[in-house]
């Protein structure tokens, strides 16, 4: 899959889109042409398609730009970059006539997903040195990770050192410490998603809307073309911005065995985490191009640190009576500290020198136009009891038992604590006598398993409980009447709720591993149910409640339930080897019960997704299509009253309303009346699409030749819905702006194309379905995809033994290789956000193809 | 031995450190927030009541970016009432254009977002009210503290009405003690509206018995009790305002209402103790030097500057309504007086309206695409106070030539700018902000020209002609008193000022104005008053509420979208007569699980 763009309109099919559009308004819509056109999009005039001189500004042919200025000098002289006067030529002239362009070029337009995408290097080498002996050892490792994003300017750099070393103070004592640092650099963005992301800006801008205007500057929105900023602005602003971050991650431990008794060892070990992180960024001046944009630059600048830190202290004591019995018993206390940390920042604006990123400090900018804030990080502490329990007799018969006894900050006093049990037992089948014969011809290992187990989940906001007020500016009046100065005052920042529990996760579950034939099959398989009780989510309460931040209460039980298993096979015949192995997931999910309303998940598109009871949580919502009202009569016989049109009597005249406006609906979708009441409201929408998958897996394949060694990995999702919501740009236009050739040609029209799907093209139009979810978004997500190739060959030892090595293994690896799938995005593997925003595409320029080239050496 | 008791201490100090630890290792406070008790204090119940009153000029953060949160009604008062154009594009903010072309539903932004406004202003009264009587033993003013807050929420409940009718959940102080989401509902047991008329009317009352009647200074920001009374009076108004005669508007308050308003104009002072009087000079009322103690201000907003929070001094709240481009701010260009609306102040001979019919048979006076305004036609001289226009100088901006810097997209927004509520450029060159649309220019809620047109309604009502006409003339009077002067100070064009006899030179555009002679029947006070009403309001976020209440949105809107949709094509739907009020957001009607029910015009 080649990953460059939606296949949106260019600038010439554009404007003739554009003329059509019109055309359509006048005679379907009746409106006046002369009043409702936009000069800037050309005109048709004896059946050929006059393209506008400038963009800015609007209403001007090229003849009259001409008659202005006297010439393109003149334009070029009477420009201003402080936006008062910026002249953009349409990109047809300007691809024309500056870049000396061909007509196709010229009439492709503005291609900004070329502009703004590259193809990407990337390198990673590490080194790792171990040893060690009687008395300790030690490992380091050192690592450096340089990699270009493929949106220009973009890129990820990592510095990292890993050391572990243990030292033995005589038999019974052993130090431990454990350190893991790394420092990493970000520039420009990676992986941005949604319309505002640079990606996002390739589809949502027109094609005739050129690269730069006529003073040089970046053009944008004063060409009326959608954004705010091209793509191509994005990322010449973002050069040179960065952000930086410190980890460093160390732990120290001290362990004492067998102090009193033999088998009996304690241990205690403290671990820290201190990162920080600064970031720089320039904001250029972007009045000259952006209608809505600023008349200065910024610069602005801010550091944060944290820290945590973590106290665990075991006692272990194993024993084996009779041979037979082995047992192993351990508690312990866990402490942590989470959120210790300040935060600050500052910004000026009015740089003199704005290309040059040496004088971007703030003590270089206006000093009037300083700002600063500053914020300190939410604490949180947790403390715990741990036991827990291992018993095997012969290694046949397993039980593991454990209790942890937790206590969270998050929660009200009490609420703080929560006990969680489990159980787990296994029986090794393949050791009993009756499966001896089995056993000794091709049985290897059978195992049955089965468990219960509970777990606890406090993520929820550090305070939580806690009523809080704030004084933040939105609460200032003039209580004197005063004309400058005002009042502080104080409001309702956060509802705390003391009621706040632990969510509980309980699983059950019982399973099998299998292995047979020497080693060369083995399968596995598993059925689990898993519940999770008293769900921590946002409070859902009416506005009565004010609108100060919520807290997370216990609401509702959700109940999973699936079957996992996998399945390898491995030989070797002669010199060639190969591995195959293959795995399944089913699952099923419910909402077993929900104890508020109904939850929902808006978008820029108003609640788009439900969680309600007895379904999967996040399922899509919303409107039913079902076809274009094709004409007044159409609209009258379908019998329901059409979205957002009233079903009263016009007093006037004794008609219904929505009969009088009913040509206004004609060539738009028709939704379904679910609950059958005569009108199109939100009472009907429905569940439209599930965002879980019905099966998901993988496959591995490994071969083997001698030297030579080549595997793949595939995977797969059957049965899940997308939610396309890049169409909200590309297909029904909230913003209007640019569409995808597809939304042209299956426009609905009565003569041209009487049985498109698409609504009439009518640029502009703000219809139900420009705003509303509706089961036009809906896709099927299911997908396989080879996510990698592998090609690899270890040089042959009789070599390397001469230069003293090893092991070298030279390969070459391709990611993304392939995808088969129906689904239309340009990528069916989408981020997944919460449980209750799962499956939804915003657009993302998807997952590139990478070519990796590498060598293992081990001396 | 040596060891074994080395590690006994060990464990043991790992022990009692990691559980010693305990309650006071988990037991942590809020870091950068306060907490109610902080606040228990004189001061802190102060700048709680405070926070209430920010209420009125600052909505922004928590409930709609746009302004349709805001006070000055633009989006419900302008847009939907056709004073105004929505701006920008066409696709820009759909939920703004579903509100311009009567296609909203009740899952419009909007309409929750003003829901939101509503309530959060409510809450926090009740929070003042339920502290201040909780408190009273240490509060040196408990009683004022208390009818303070009573008055800020029957004025917010009173906004609820206006805009989602009286059927709509009141939460009482108990209610807001009992549970944090109150669990309030708009029908009583057997399904009934619960209409809450008489708990907004008690809430009001009872602010004016504990108001004093003028505030010290430094205080003249608080509430008086003339301005609840003010703010009754309106309230008996609306009670008693037809609507569309179905159940739960209509009640016979008119004598209450007749008195409210006597007793303001016989006696109201403001919170200085200046008795109310009209501003001499209409302009002065949104200049930035003389606007906000003329006298004529009953109830403003008081926006003031401070620092660079835009919170404080925007009464549109964003960037929403700034020009893009022309005057160095990048606004994004909405709210754009109507063709409809500046033809409506197109005058006759005298000096007076014309007919609905007349002025909109009038050519536009800026005609569609062209900036070359027609300025010899004679106008009502507050137009170009209320509206922008090309070749009329902008405040003191300058005259606005460049089309496209201006205005967005003319082929949605039509050919005028917002002027009334925009910032003075001298204002802006002394304060400290970048925001576009900063102005310590107050809005004004409530004026004393309102409380004359609103008392000229009740003599209709009583059928006193000669009041009325009284009253009308009045408010032109003043109006004959300022109009724009060209800019350089020659001009051929004049104002004809009928009321006084005289003629203005250099005046930016023809203007002329008169007084209208003895009505001689009700339908033509009616008519005049009706007119009045909206050529002395224009743009200040009245006009949908004044023709809902009379019963006429559906056919005042109808004729509106006829001559409208000759130059902007968008106007194609029917307002229905039933629409006198906005729907109850659907996602609030699904939260309350059966608590809150639909209204009636929207079941």
């Amino acid at each position: 899959m080649a990953n460059d763009g939606y296949n949106t309109l260019g600038a010439w099919d554009y404007m003739k889109a554009e003329e059509f559009s019109q055309w359509n308004q006048v005679n379907y819509r009746g409106a006046n042409i002369n009043t409702v056109g936009h000069d800037q999009f050309g005109s048709i005039k004896d059946g050929e398609l006059q393209m506008p001189y400038t963009i800015v500004p609007a209403g001007l042919s090229k003849e009259e730009a001409m008659a202005r200025w006297g010439s393109y000098e003149g334009m070029v002289a009477d420009y201003e970059g402080n936006g008062a006067k910026s002249w953009a030529l349409s990109s047809y002239y300007y691809i024309k006539e500056i870049l000396g362009g061909t007509e196709e070029e010229a009439r492709a337009g503005t291609q900004w997903f070329d502009m703004v995408t590259q193809t990407a290097v990337s390198h990673n080498h590490e080194l790792s040195i171990n040893g060690g002996g009687q008395n300790g050892m030690y490992s380091i490792s050192f690592g450096y990770l340089d990699r270009e994003g493929t949106i220009k300017e973009s890129g990820f750099e990592r510095y990292s050192v890993r050391a572990n070393s243990t030292f033995n103070a005589g038999k019974h004592v052993t130090f431990g410490l454990n350190m893991n640092t790394s420092v990493q650099k970000r520039v420009g963005e990676m992986g941005g998603q949604g319309d505002d992301s640079t990606f996002g800006r390739t589809y949502t801008m027109n094609m005739w809307v050129p690269a730069y205007n006529v003073g040089g500057e970046k053009a944008g929105s004063r060409g009326n073309g959608g954004r705010a900023q091209s793509a191509l602005a994005s990322i010449e602003n973002a050069r040179g911005d960065w952000s930086r971050n410190f980890r460093m991650q160390a732990s120290a431990f001290m362990e004492i065995k067998d102090p009193w008794i033999k088998g009996l060892s304690l241990k205690t070990q403290f671990s820290t985490s201190l990162n920080g992180a600064w970031s720089i960024g320039f904001g250029e001046k972007t009045i000259a191009w952006n209608k809505e944009g600023t008349s200065y630059n910024s610069f602005s600048e801010s550091g944060s640190w944290s820290f945590n830190w973590q106290w665990t202290n075991t006692a272990t004591y194993k024993h084996t009576f009779n041979d037979d019995h082995d047992m192993t018993i351990m508690i312990g206390t866990e402490a942590l500290k989470n959120g210790i940390g300040r935060n600050i920042s500052a910004s000026r604006n009015n740089y003199i020198f704005p290309n040059d990123p040496n004088t971007w400090v703030i003590d270089n900018g206006d000093s009037a136009t300083v700002g600063n804030s500053g914020g300190q990080g939410g604490i949180n502490t947790m403390f715990g009891l741990f036991a827990r329990g291992d018993y095997s007799y012969k290694g046949k018969y397993l039980v593991t038992a454990t209790f942890r006894r937790d206590a969270s900050s998050r929660f009200a006093s009490k609420h703080r604590w929560g006990n969680f049990p489990s159980v787990s037992l296994g029986w090794r089948i393949s050791d009993e006598s009756f499966l001896a014969q089995a056993h000794d011809n091709w049985l290897d290992d059978l195992k049955i398993r089965a468990g219960y187990g509970t777990t606890g989940n406090s993520n929820i906001g550090n305070y939580n409980f806690a009523n809080q007020y704030s004084n933040s500016t939105q609460f200032l009046y003039g209580i004197a009447g005063q004309n400058s100065g005002a009042n502080v005052g104080f409001s309702s920042s956060y509802i705390g709720d003391t009621e706040a529990r632990w969510e509980t996760v309980e699983m059950f579950n019982v399973g099998a591993d299998l292995t047979a034939f020497r080693n060369r099959l083995t399968a596995g398989v598993d059925f689990y149910v898993k519940k999770t009780s008293d769900m921590l989510v946002p409070a859902s309460w009416t506005i009565l409640a004010g609108t100060a931040s919520k807290p997370n209460v216990n609401m509702g039980d959700m109940k999973n339930t699936g079957v996992d298993f996998q399945i390898g096979w491995r030989d070797k015949v002669g010199q060639f080897s190969y591995n195959i192995s293959a795995n399944a997931s089913w699952y099923k999910n419910e909402v077993v019960r929900l104890g508020a309303s109904d939850l929902y998940t808006s978008t820029r598109i108003n609640q788009m997704a439900i969680t309600t009871e007895g379904q999967p949580i996040g399922m899509f919502y919303g409107y039913v299509l079902d076809g274009i009202y094709t004409s007044v009569n159409d609209v009258i016989n379908y019998g329901k009253v059409p979205y957002g049109v009233s079903d009263q009597v016009n007093p006037k005249t004794g008609n219904l309303i929505w009969h009088e406006d009913a040509a206004n609906q004609v060539g738009h979708y028709r939704f379904k009346d679910l609950n059958g009441d005569g009108k199109i409201n939100a009472s009907d929408r429905e569940m439209i699409g599930n965002p879980h998958p019905d099966v998901t897996g993988g496959v591995n394949i490994g071969l083997g030749w001698k030297n030579w060694d080549l595997s793949t990995y595939l995977y797969y999702s059957i049965g899940n819905d997308l939610y396309a919501h890049y169409k909200l740009y590309t297909d029904w236009g909230q913003l209007a702006n640019v569409y995808t050739y597809d939304r042209l040609e299956k426009a609905w029209h009565p003569e041209q194309n009487p049985n498109g799907t698409m609504p009439m093209f009518v640029r502009g139009d703000t219809h139900a379905e420009t705003n509303v979810s509706h089961t036009g978004y809906i896709q099927d997500g299911s997908y396989l995809r080879m996510q990698t190739l592998t090609i690899g060959y270890t040089l042959p030892k009789k070599w390397l033994s001469k230069i003293n090595m090893s092991r070298i293994r030279f390969y070459a690896q391709m990611s993304n290789v392939f995808t088969i799938t129906g689904y239309e995005g340009l990528d069916p593997e989408v981020y997944q956000g919460s449980d209750r925003s799962r499956g939804i595409d915003y657009g993302s320029y998807g997952m590139p193809r990478q070519y990796l080239f590498g060598v293992n050496i081990d001396f | 031995m040596k060891k074994v008791l080395l590690y006994s201490a060990f464990a043991l100090a790992s022990l009692t450190m990691s559980t010693g630890c305990g309650d006071d290792f988990l037991e942590l406070t809020p870091v950068s927030s306060t907490s109610e008790g902080t606040l228990s204090t004189p001061e802190g119940v102060d700048m709680l009541l405070t926070g209430a009153y920010s209420t009125l000029n600052s909505m922004l953060s928590s409930a709609g970016g746009m302004g349709e949160a805001s006070l000055t009604n633009w989006v419900w008062g302008d847009i939907v009432g056709g004073d105004a154009n929505k701006g920008s594009t066409a696709s820009d903010q759909p939920d703004l254009t579903q509100l311009e072309t009567w296609s909203w539903s009740s899952e419009n932004g909007y309409i929750k977002n003003r829901w939101d406004a509503v309530y959060e202003s409510v809450k926090r009264c009740n929070n003042v009210i339920s502290l201040a009587t909780r408190l009273a033993d240490q509060l040196p003013n408990a009683a004022d503290i208390i009818a303070q807050a009573q008055f800020l929420k029957g004025f917010w409940m009173f906004e609820g009405i206006r805009i989602y009718g009286p059927a709509i959940p009141y939460v009482s102080v108990e209610d807001y003690e009992t549970s944090t989401d109150p669990q309030v509902s708009n029908v009583d047991e057997s399904g009934n509206y619960i209409y809450i008329w008489d708990k907004v009317e008690a809430d009001l009352k009872a602010a004016i018995a504990a108001l004093p009647a003028t505030r010290p200074s430094g205080q003249y920001g608080r509430a008086t009790s003339w301005m609840a009374k003010a703010v009754l009076a309106k309230f008996y108004l609306y009670w008693s305002s037809p609507y569309d005669g179905s159940a739960g508007y209509g009640a016979n308050k008119w004598a209450e209402c007749k008195a409210l308003l006597d007793e303001i104009i016989a006696n109201g002072v403001d919170a200085k103790g200046q008795k109310y009087q009209l501003a001499n000079d209409y302009q002065s009322l949104w200049h930035y030097e003389t606007s906000d103690w003329t006298g004529e201000s009953i109830f403003d907003v008081q926006f003031t500057f401070s620092g660079t929070t835009s919170q404080t001094n925007s009464p549109f709240h964003t960037n929403a309504t700034e020009f893009s481009g022309a005057l160095g701010y990048g606004g994004w260009g909405f709210y754009q007086p109507s063709f409809e609306f500046v033809n409506s102040y197109i005058v006759d001979d005298a000096g007076l309206p014309l007919s609905f019919a007349e002025y909109t048979a009038h050519a536009p006076l800026t005609p569609m695409g062209d900036i070359n305004t027609d300025l010899a036609t004679f106008t009502d001289p507050r137009l170009d106070v209320n509206a922008g226009r090309f070749g009329v100088p902008y405040l003191d901006w300058g005259i606005p030539t460049n089309l496209t810097a201006f205005i967005r997209d003319y082929g949605n927004g039509g050919m005028y700018l917002n002027k009334k509520n925009h910032s003075w450029k001298a204002e802006r060159a002394g304060a400290s902000t970048t925001h576009p649309v900063s102005t310590a220019v107050n809005y004004h809620i409530i004026r004393f020209a309102d409380i004359l047109l609103w008392r000229a309604e009740v003599a209709l009502h009583d059928g006193d002609l000669a009041m009325v006409n009284e009253l009308v003339n009045k408010v032109r009077a003043r109006a004959a008193n300022f109009y724009v002067a060209a800019e350089g100070g020659s001009s051929a064009y004049v104002l004809d000022d009928k009321v006084n006899g005289t003629t203005g030179a250099n005046a930016a555009a023809n203007y002329r104005i008169g007084l209208y002679p003895a009505f001689a029947n009700a339908n033509e006070a009616r008519e005049a008053l009706e007119r009045e009403m909206r050529l002395e309001f224009g743009m200040e976020g009245r006009r949908w509420f004044d023709i809902a209440r009379w019963g006429k949105v559906a056919d005042v809107l109808n004729a509106y979208a006829a001559s409208e949709s000759k130059y902007l094509g968008k106007f194609v739907n029917t307002y229905s007569p039933s629409w006198v009020n906005f729907p109850i957001p659907s996602s609030e009607i699904n939260t309350a699980m059966g608590r809150f029910v639909q209204t009636a015009s929207w079941k």
